[in-house]
């Protein structure tokens, strides 16, 4: 595959376009600028400035993801996304950026891609705070509730009659941790000849205890510290869709509780204890959490981490990654695998 | 290791040309740049892996074996064989090395699809002792790469503008 240069001003001159045809007004994009973090979609902020023929001129602080052709999780899909955040753009206390404009059609700017509002805040990264800086317990037990808050918002969203419920693809709860699990398998290759051993038992441990869901939720799929913007020790945004599916709500609650989320503590996601986590979102929700539930898709989660890591390691391989830094998430595999040991001995 | 030495080299080659030397303004630092990548070419020709890690994973995945053998036997089945031989030389080569070790990971998978099978004779308590002793072999047999792998820094690959 040709690597396609979004570097240069083609990328700004046909982003207008795309912009001026969808809006109909003329547009013009400045200060466009990459951001690093990312090892999936790259993503730039820019203003996008619109004017005539009918409005006030305005001018918007924009953020545009491109799902790179060469990235952790390729290829990818906008649509998802975008229905994802305009089905919850009225959902009281969810803090998420507004979804303008998306595409699918490659011709367009060379891959997905997706325009969002651009929001204010940083992303709080648990690991350094590791490796230097005093722990405010406060002010992350502040984001922590921000944090349950936020995922409560999503699961009770009635997504049924919005544009969420395109993303369902006619699996019944009964079937939904297996279709993950599968998914997943897939994305690893799954079942290969050359599979290592302790993915095989976990594909099979997986299959053989599958549980049907309680409840159908719109499951955010990378529900973590790391996809939030904070401001002020307030979240700002829950960012990051590109998993967003429906399915089980326990999957973004196994997920979110990680250990490798948790910077070395036994808080999820190194803000918040379990027990409180889950006690609030029972109030929030109304829904009773099962641990063992939990406790099952803690084990997918890091099934799907696993995944990522060997997809990561043969994008590196076959000469298909952009990014070096996946070549070095190789390397965490066995760990990876050794934590999935430990948790499928510990499962009730 | 699942990633090849030369994938790795060329890997950090390309990074180290594409993605950072055009980036580098000083002449110093671009002089630096250059003496590491000559070093990244010549390393693939001078490096030997240690088979000490295989040999010890391999002596692990056979002890395993033998183990869970023994309890599908007591249990009065047969165990699924394995699909070539394990035994070897003392002064067996890097590539046999890893083409034991394969066949050993390969059985582990056969005695997990035949555990997990649905028809499998086995009790309940027969089958919790035999898994006991799968996940044990799998678990143990990742220890002596556990021990090689440092913790990755995210952090510093988180960049700049976090």
């Amino acid at each position: 595959m040709e690597a396609i240069d979004w570097s240069g001003p083609d990328l700004q001159r046909r982003l207008e376009t795309f912009l001026r045809e969808k809006t109909r007004r003329t547009v013009s994009v400045a200060n466009m600028h990459r951001f690093s973090a990312g090892m999936s979609w790259i993503t730039f902020g820019f203003i996008g400035r619109f004017d005539g023929p009918e409005g006030a001129p305005e001018s918007l602080d924009l953020i545009l993801r491109i799902g790179d052709p060469y990235g952790l999780l390729a290829p990818y899909r906008a649509e998802p996304e975008f229905l994802a955040l305009t089905a919850l753009s009225k959902t009281p206390g969810l803090p998420i950026p507004r979804a303008y404009w998306y595409s699918d059609d490659e011709s367009i700017i060379g891959a997905p891609f997706i325009v969002t509002q651009r929001v204010d805040g940083e992303t709080p990264m648990p690991w350094k705070r590791v490796s230097g800086g005093q722990r405010d317990v406060a002010a992350d037990l502040a984001l922590g509730h921000d944090f349950v808050d936020a995922l409560a918002a999503i699961h009770s969203c009635e997504w049924a009659e919005t544009s969420a419920a395109k993303l369902s693809d006619g699996v019944a709860a009964d079937d939904v941790a297996r279709h993950e699990t599968k998914r997943w398998s897939a994305h690893a290759g799954m079942p290969r000849s050359d599979a290592h051993p302790q993915m095989h038992y976990a594909m099979r441990w997986l299959e053989a205890n599958a549980s049907p869901a309680p409840r159908i939720t719109i499951v955010h799929g990378d529900y973590r510290v790391g996809n939030f913007l904070a401001l002020d020790g307030r979240i700002t945004a829950i960012l990051d869709w590109e998993l967003v599916h429906l399915g089980d709500p326990h999957e973004d609650l196994g997920w979110a509780a990680l250990r490798v989320f948790a910077a070395g503590t036994s808080r999820v996601g190194g803000l918040i204890e379990r027990d409180e986590f889950y006690a609030r979102y029972e109030e929030k929700t109304g829904q009773k959490v099962r641990r063992d539930l939990v406790h099952y898709y803690e084990i997918l989660g890091l099934y799907k981490q696993a995944a990522m890591l060997i997809g990561a390691t043969e994008r590196v391989s076959a000469g298909r990654a952009r990014d070096y830094r996946m070549a070095a998430m190789g390397f965490q595999l066995t760990p990876t695998l050794l934590e999935l040991n430990r948790l499928i001995e510990a499962a009730p | 290791m699942n990633q090849s030495l030369s994938g790795l080299l060329d890997g950090m080659r390309r990074a180290l040309r594409e993605d950072v030397l055009p980036e580098v303004r000083s002449a110093h630092a671009r002089g630096q740049m250059a003496g590491v990548i000559d070093i990244l070419n010549k390393l693939e020709r001078m490096v030997v892996w240690s088979p000490d890690v295989l040999r010890e994973e391999l002596a692990i995945i056979v002890e395993g074996f033998r183990a869970i053998d023994e309890q599908v036997r007591l249990c009065g089945h047969e165990p699924p064989p394995p699909d070539a031989d394990l035994k070897l030389s003392s002064a067996a080569s890097q590539s046999e090395l890893e083409s034991r070790v394969a066949v050993g990971k390969r059985r582990l998978v056969r005695i997990t699809d035949w555990l997990f099978d649905p028809a499998n004779p086995l009790s309940a308590e027969q089958r919790k002792t035999i898994d006991a002793l799968l996940r044990a072999t799998i678990r143990d047999a990742m220890a002596p790469e556990r021990r090689l792998v440092p913790r990755a820094d995210y952090s510093g690959m988180a960049g700049a503008d976090d």
